[in-house]
């Protein structure tokens, strides 16, 4: 029972991160729009929903994600086996993404723009295709960022160069090639990162650059994050510029 | 409650993927499982509860509330005579700025990722100024992704722009900020902000004559991305150079 007011603590301060979207949309309704918006009741039951679910979710992550992926990091860099861990890295960025919700929707949408621009035949067969193989590519992708990520916290290469480096490159394609799936690669790169993942991506990197000798974990365990979006990017426009 | 309840199962078949790695690697190849068992399995079963119920409210709130607004916004600038021009769609420019900003106060990701910060840094990295500069940063990326899709710039010179701009700030901006600033697009990107984004640029691309939903929908992501990293950049930079602050919070003080 003690923990209940810490609970409702918590609560209200998300209550109050919520308030200013309320104000938000209830200006524009009312003063712009001058109407009262759709199924009102449905709307302000799910606004309880979300406060009641960020609650649930924040609480969930420092107890189970967060704990759960530095432990892991941890034992991983004590083995002192590299390719353990490597393989961990790319198990964990790829089997976090490949049920993605968002990606999935953004693949989905990639697979019809595609086939309006004449890239994918085969009807809507075709464009189911298209997006799951956009999917698993993309889930390769952040694989291989978290691989790369650790990687560079266990050799200590600073991760702006990593990071520049890799955008400047994504800047240089998309300036190079024409595609209509631009967009598509660069709302990929967001949406492979989300609620699941990118806490246990974080953690990772924290645990791995709090344990091994030498590491900052503010300095050295972030960056995977960003490292996994754009390698994201890059997976989908190099597959729109082989499909163009 | 069946609406819950398919909610939260497809939650469920969400993270089996990731629990199925963690359960392999900790079960076969390290043969350890983690201390306290019980407060993590706990802990689990409160993230995929809480997720459910948060998209299932966004769903119910957000998602249709957001698509219709700026529908409706964008509509009452593409009326009227002769062609769009940008400056008429004031109202859907200050609505998704205050839209992009709102949202990312609500970004579960980046509230746990703050609190992190704050526990990682003994309390000189606060939160609550990190998630602002945050949110400020993705209403600004919002707001170009916006103008861009109302003046048909192209997106592959936009890249180039904030990337310019970025590295302009990590030459400016203290080293042990960068990776977390470059971290903290992709925290504001998440679980809110992209079904959001996703629901209107495609509406915003089909109400403003002349653009095509399907080419001109897609990329406002990138700005929400990007910009918010720009913002956190600048304001490491502005703190290391103000020495009185030095200490009271911002992500240089280490």
């Amino acid at each position: 029972m003690e923990r209940l007011p810490a609970f409702l603590r918590v609560l209200l301060e998300n209550a109050r991160d919520l308030a200013p979207l309320l104000a938000v949309v209830a200006f524009f309704q009312g003063a712009v729009l001058r109407e009262a918006p759709p199924e009102l009741a449905q709307k302000l039951g799910g606004a309880v929903l979300v406060v009641l679910g960020l609650t649930f979710f924040v609480r969930g992550l420092s107890m189970s994600l967060f704990p759960l992926g530095e432990g892991l990091a941890d034992t991983f860099a004590r083995r002192g086996n590299l390719l353990l861990l490597l393989a961990f890295a790319f198990a964990i960025g790829f089997g976090s993404t490949v049920a993605e919700p968002a990606l999935h929707a953004v693949t989905l949408q990639a697979g019809e723009a595609a086939a309006a621009a004449g890239l994918v035949a085969g009807g809507e067969e075709g464009v189911a295709r298209y997006a799951l193989v956009l999917r698993y590519a993309a889930s390769v992708a952040v694989g291989l960022a978290v691989v790369l990520g650790c990687l560079r916290i266990v050799l200590g290469w600073p991760a702006v160069w990593l990071l520049l480096g890799g955008y400047a490159l994504v800047t240089a394609l998309a300036l190079a090639a024409e595609t209509p799936l631009l967009g598509v690669a660069f709302d990929a790169g967001a949406a492979a990162t989300s609620a699941i993942n990118i806490p246990l991506i974080a953690a990772l990197g924290i645990g791995l650059a709090s344990v091994i000798r030498g590491r900052r974990p503010l300095v050295d365990g972030f960056g995977l994050v960003a490292l996994a979006s754009l390698m994201t990017m890059l997976a989908v426009l190099l597959g729109a510029l082989l499909a163009g | 409650m069946g609406i819950l309840l398919d909610t939260a199962w497809a939650t469920l078949l969400d993270a089996a993927p990731i629990a199925l790695v963690i359960l392999v690697f900790q079960g076969a190849v390290l043969r350890r499982w983690p201390a306290h068992l019980r407060e993590v399995l706990t802990g689990a079963a409160y993230l995929l509860l809480g997720l459910a119920l948060f998209r299932l409210g966004l769903e119910w709130s957000l998602l249709p509330i957001g698509s219709h607004l700026s529908d409706r916004l964008a509509a009452l600038g593409g009326a009227g005579e002769g062609a769009a021009a940008w400056h008429r769609f004031g109202w859907l420019y200050a609505f998704v700025a205050t839209l992009g900003f709102a949202t990312t106060l609500v970004e579960p990701a980046l509230i746990a990722i703050a609190e992190r910060v704050r526990e990682m840094t003994g309390g000189a990295v606060r939160p609550w100024p990190l998630r602002l500069v945050v949110a400020g940063g993705v209403a600004l990326g919002l707001l170009l992704g916006t103008l861009r899709i109302v003046t048909g710039f192209p997106l592959a010179w936009s890249l180039a722009g904030l990337v310019g701009v970025i590295a302009a700030l990590v030459a400016l901006a203290p080293r042990q900020a960068v990776p977390l600033a470059f971290d903290c697009g992709g925290f504001a990107t998440s679980v809110v902000t992209v079904p959001m984004v996703a629901a209107f640029a495609v509406g915003v691309a089909a109400a403003i004559p002349g653009r095509d939903p399907l080419t001109d929908g897609f990329g406002v992501i990138l700005f929400a991305l990007l910009s918010p990293v720009a913002s956190v950049l600048a304001y490491a930079a502005l703190l290391s150079r103000t020495p009185r602050s030095r200490g009271t919070g911002g992500p240089h003080a280490v």
